[in-house]
């Protein structure tokens, strides 16, 4: 491949993923935060002059630095809300953890669904005039995300259609794409996600065992907790008493260790193992605002499609994002999504005496799930076309920002 | 700089770690070869293959403990550091020697775009770099940068570092040395002093250190540029705040259409 490596960055609500496009797993995972000077302490501190612009922490940086600089995140719900800050970011990421020189890489940078061309104007501000990068392009991350299932599962069909529940830190959507385009009329999003689950978990904890765990690390366990020890079940009755019966066996213990003492503590985990991500189906537990199941959004979203859609659209349900990494998470979610798909053809059955073709389920999970929109744009980023794809500087002196409103769309993943 | 890594089918347990950079063969001519010798020795592979140098680690022969092991990994991981110090290695031994040998100027082009010189005087290496910006919008910032850079020297606070010298012409030292001078806006050179810089434990950070100047640099003044877009964008923020402020507020009058497109009735 001519020229060097292009480099995908997928900045997400919790974590930004980076690295060079070939390779399966980001090369770096750093939490997206910014930190910068705490303007109401100044007068107490001693500026440095000359510095203010290099004066900023980013990432797991920020925790060093809590006393004199106040954390800050650029990113909400997935969109982008602070172009300053995300400015800085991209800064430190880019020079101090890429390592690379942005005006000989092609990029490929992902961006949320129901994204504004605005957003895309500014990022491709940032990205021309600041870095002076040498091409870029947008993807949508839903499209990545099926690329990744595309590419990594021998089961999933080869043309980018289909529909992406993306679960990560902060909201979970369900976005069906056809064809490499997103249809956006019908995404719908469930202001639900990895952030509650965490919340749940520690409130959980706080309830049953108090004092326990010191309350600074309090989220650390949590998150602990939910990403080694927490399943989805089938059934939440029954669970309940299997792990009454058999208490021994079910319930199980968390070693923690005080960070400056070295106290060492023991936590008992119970009940949250399957209660945590019951959110996704059981959400009226969590939230009193909203009560809708995964399934039925899933169900809903698909029926708001096209017609001529909706077959290929049930055919591949793809998982993407940290949150979906649950164990059983695609089974039950299958299960339930045909549940109501069966029951709506057998009762149309029913009334028109007709026979109706029985409509294929499936919600696959793949082995790219976790950062399955980075790995997408890695594959993506890979190709041949992706040259040709990118809007380079040249067009961007050009044109100008609107350049990047629009970007072309990928049909297939190989 | 690009690298390789991979596992092959035909040899099961050994990793290759692939390198390949700009200016290799130079590198190779003026000390590298020594530096891979008596660093790598164990570890070069004969078959490069596409890439300059390639490194081949097999199982079998990593020792047993991990600490042992983990120095070899940060050893391959520092291959490019070390490559980059092999030139100022040699010129370093010359000055070492008794009476000491200077070398000719050694001239790497480490990048396309850009060359390291590595000169000798007595008891002082002086390390080079060229430095171009294709961004017309950048090159004068760089050169207030790098005014500031030379200005910055006369800190008391800094007596202790190397002396930098920047010209933005062709500088004597290399007078005899062929390169492409097109597109070099500046040459910034480090002196290095034998006793206070490079003796004992320092060398090492020294040379490491020296060769992310570039890094620094590209990455100083990307921080300047957004810092200034920042405040660009306040200063652009308020004025559109003040502008709207001293609009003369717009009467709704009876009559007009509001804005569902209703008529205004007069109360
Ligand atoms: N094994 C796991 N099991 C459950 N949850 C996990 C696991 N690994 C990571 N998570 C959770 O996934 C979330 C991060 O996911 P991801 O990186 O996809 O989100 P994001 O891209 O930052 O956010 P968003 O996509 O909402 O903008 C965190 O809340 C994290 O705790
Ligand atoms: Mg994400």
């Amino acid at each position: 491949m001519a020229g060097k490596t292009p480099i995908v960055i997928d900045a997400g609500t919790g974590y930004t993923k980076l690295g060079y496009a070939g390779n399966l797993d980001p090369a770096h995972i750093i939490p997206t935060v910014v930190a910068t000077r705490d303007t109401s302490k100044e007068t107490t501190l001693r500026r440095q002059p000359g510095l203010e612009d290099l004066d900023f922490y980013v990432g797991d940086e920020v925790n060093a630095h809590k006393t004199t600089h106040l954390p800050m995140f650029p990113i909400r719900h997935g969109q982008v809300e602070d172009w300053d800050l995300m400015e800085r970011f991209y800064e430190q990421a880019l020079f101090k953890y890429l390592r690379c020189e942005p005006e000989e890489h092609l990029f490929m940078m992902s961006e949320p669904p129901l994204n504004t061309p605005e957003n895309r104007e500014l990022l491709a501000e940032v990205m021309f005039e600041t870095f002076n990068v040498k091409g870029m392009y947008i993807a949508n991350q839903a499209v990545l995300a099926l690329a990744a299932s595309s590419a990594s599962n021998e089961h999933a069909p080869r043309e980018l259609t289909g529909t992406v529940i993306d679960s990560g830190d902060g909201v979970t959507r369900v976005i069906p794409v056809s064809d490499g385009c997103v249809i956006p009329g019908s995404i719908k999003s469930i202001p639900l996600a990895g952030r509650e689950i965490t919340r749940f978990i520690q409130e959980f904890q706080r309830e049953r065992e108090p004092g326990v765990v010191p309350p600074e690390d309090a989220m650390e366990v949590a998150k602990n907790i939910k990403e080694n020890q927490c399943y989805i079940c089938r059934d939440l009755v029954r669970e309940y008493q299997r792990y009454d019966a058999q208490p021994d066996q079910y319930f199980m213990k968390y070693q923690g260790q005080q960070n400056i003492t070295k106290r060492p503590y023991t936590l008992e985990v119970g009940y949250e193992r399957f209660l945590a991500p019951e959110l996704y189906f059981n959400p009226e537990i969590f939230s009193t605002e909203y009560s809708t199941p995964l399934p039925d959004v899933v169900d809903a979203t698909i029926l708001s499609c096209p017609i001529d859609t909706r077959r290929s659209l049930y055919r591949n349900i793809v998982l993407s994002g940290g949150s979906t990494l649950f164990r059983n998470f695609s089974r039950r979610l299958q299960d339930a999504v045909r549940e109501k798909v069966d029951a709506r053809v057998h009762r149309n059955e029913e009334l028109t005496h007709a026979k109706v073709t029985p409509i294929e389920v499936n919600v696959l999970a793949h082995p790219l799930q976790k950062f399955a929109v980075w790995s997408g744009g890695s594959i993506l980023a890979n190709q041949e076309q992706f040259v040709r794809m990118c809007h380079t500087k040249e067009q961007y002196d050009e044109v100008g920002p609107s350049l990047c409103r629009h970007n072309l769309t990928f049909t297939s993943a190989c | 700089m690009i690298y390789e890594v991979k596992t092959k089918e035909d040899a099961p347990g050994a990793l290759f770690v692939g390198v390949s950079l700009p200016g290799f063969p130079e590198i190779m001519a003026n000390g590298g070869t020594e530096m891979l010798s008596s660093l790598y020795g164990p570890y070069v592979n004969a078959d490069k293959g596409s890439n300059d140098l390639s490194l081949k680690l097999t199982w079998a022969s990593l020792p047993a403990v991990p600490a042992e092991r983990e120095k070899i990994a940060t050893l391959v991981a520092n291959i490019k550091v070390n490559l980059l110090a092999a030139p100022m290695m040699k010129a370093i031994q010359g000055l070492e020697a008794t009476p000491p040998k200077l070398g000719s100027p050694i001239q790497i082009p480490y990048r396309t775009d850009g060359y390291m010189w590595v000169l000798t005087a007595p008891d002082v290496l002086t390390v080079g770099f060229s430095v171009s910006f294709k961004d017309p919008q950048d090159q004068p910032l760089a050169r207030i940068f790098l005014n500031e850079f030379v200005a910055s020297q006369h800190d008391t606070k800094l007596a202790g570092a190397p002396r930098a010298n920047v010209f933005f012409t062709r500088p004597g030292e290399l007078a005899g040395l062929d390169y492409r001078a097109e597109g070099i806006m500046a040459y910034v050179f480090f002196a290095f002093n034998k006793q206070r810089h490079l003796a004992g434990a320092t060398r090492e950070k020294t040379l490491s250190m020296v060769q992310t100047f570039r890094n620094y640099f590209q990455y100083h003044l990307k921080c300047a540029k957004a810092y200034m877009h920042n405040r660009m964008r306040s200063v652009y923020q308020s004025s559109v705040e003040s502008l709207n402020r001293a609009r003369p507020e717009t009467v709704m009058k009876a009559g007009t259409r509001g804005v569902s497109g209703k008529l205004l009735k007069k109360k």
